[in-house]
């Protein structure tokens, strides 16, 4: 989707906010929303696509409004209650009684999930699959498809239509455009470079370029090819 | 309040209902109040830049291992340090006299964690996603006072799949002596991200 997330190339959002020594977490509940995200996807909920598109699916505004681990709970809460996991209402509910004291905050289950968690975050966030042919080799050139899919993508904006040499085979991925809607479609990922003069205009001059993994379905060959 | 034809919503009080989710999830047994400390301390206490910094010293101090880092980061760097090489694939891009590299996520906050630990805020903001990718060479001078010199490129890292980037610095002249363990010293977060230059890299040339 083209979103708000997309940001590469935007203008206007001014100097960087820099703090030094900054901690980890500078709440306690930023920290408690990163342990429902290790819920989520320890327990196979969701997955690092589906997470990722759920935030992209937040408000423009909100998204620039919120902070980041406001997003993130937005996201996460999100796709618990769309899978099934948790219910809107018995998380309003809960929320309105640990407020008043009504209900207290659950002691521990018996056994120990963090083993578990880890298990099941380490095989969710696998995103080899089984080798394919690739289409296009190291050296050569090719362009980024126009593509627009109304779903998640990993190809930002600012790359579509521009045209870059492949530098690298990264074997294959599953794609994230199907695996945030319930798919496996797996692709091989290139490695591609962009000359700054070609993503920006014959204006940037400078000396720089830009590194994109993509998905073979985001790619196509040159005309000159 | 959000439902599923308006999608994600902000919170009207984010601390209130994060505690309302891990105490539901709770008694559900997806997750425990042990589990929550756990995590919390894994990314407070265990990982963070010095595992980064370890590695950098190794390459800086070992050409071997510098060329095995480069050709497979997390394999090698299993030599070195604490990293689950199952689950975590990073590619280490060297900064040379010629080329600066410089990591982003325009999309998100991909960031090579297991290495650097969580990203900063900055590196998540809009200011720095939007930017870094359009005019590097002038985000880099104004914003993070790291002086790249026109002659030196730079290659921009768009983090955008699995695969996360660490940057290589150049070793400061006068540090070849020092052993890794002083090494380790020199080397910051920033310059393993690409916003910072280290020592005498960083002065532009006459």
């Amino acid at each position: 989707m083209n979103g708000i997330h997309d940001l590469g190339g935007m203008d206007g959002f001014g100097s960087i906010e820099i703090e030094a020594d900054e901690p980890v977490f500078h709440h306690p509940w930023e920290g408690w929303v990163y342990s429902i995200y290790f819920a989520g996807m320890g327990n196979l909920v969701f997955n690092i696509d589906e997470f990722r598109h759920s935030i992209e699916r937040m408000r423009p505004d909100e998204y620039l409004d919120a902070s980041y681990y406001e997003r993130w709970l937005a996201g996460i809460e999100q796709l618990l209650v769309e899978k099934g996991a948790l219910d809107r209402e018995a998380i309003e509910a809960r929320e309105a009684a640990l407020e008043t004291g009504e209900v207290e905050f659950p002691a521990d289950p018996e056994t120990d999930v963090f083993g578990e968690l880890v298990a099941g975050f380490r095989e969710n966030f696998s995103v080899e699959r089984p080798e394919q042919e690739p289409a296009f080799g190291v050296g050569d050139r090719v362009r980024v498809r126009n593509r627009h899919p109304e779903g998640h993508t990993r190809c930002p904006r600012y790359a579509r239509r521009s045209e870059g040499v492949i530098q690298d085979i990264r074997g294959t991925n599953v794609v994230p455009d199907s695996h945030a809607h319930g798919g496996e479609a797996a692709d091989p990922v290139y490695n591609v470079r962009f000359e700054a003069a070609e993503l920006w205009g014959t204006e940037a001059a400078d000396r720089s370029a830009v590194h994109l993994d993509l998905w073979e379905r985001y790619l196509e060959p040159t005309a000159s090819a | 309040m959000s439902d599923e034809s308006t999608g994600p919503s902000r919170a009207a009080d984010p601390k209130s209902r994060v505690r309302a989710i891990q105490s539901l999830l709770i008694e559900k047994e997806m997750l425990s109040t042990e589990a929550v400390d756990r995590i919390i301390s894994v990314y407070e206490e265990d990982i963070g830049p010095m595992t980064g910094k370890r590695v950098v010293a190794r390459a800086w101090s070992d050409p071997a291992f510098k060329e095995r880092l480069l050709d497979d980061g997390v394999p090698a760097m299993a030599e070195v340090v604490d990293i689950d090489d199952e689950t975590i694939d990073i590619q280490v891009v060297e900064n040379t006299p010629d080329v600066h590299n410089l990591v982003v996520c325009t999309l998100c906050s991909c960031y090579p964690w297991a290495v650097l630990g969580l990203p900063p805020t900055w590196y998540k903001s809009p200011e720095y996603r939007s930017r870094a990718v359009r005019e590097p060479r002038e985000m880099l001078r104004e914003e993070f006072d790291c002086d790249v010199p026109d002659d030196v490129g730079i290659e921009v890292w768009d983090s955008n799949s699995e695969l996360r980037y660490m940057v290589l610095p150049q070793q400061p002249p006068g540090t070849e002596d020092l052993p890794e363990d002083e090494l380790v010293d020199v080397i910051t977060r920033d310059s393993m991200v690409g916003v910072e230059r280290l020592g005498e890299a960083a002065k532009p040339t006459p």
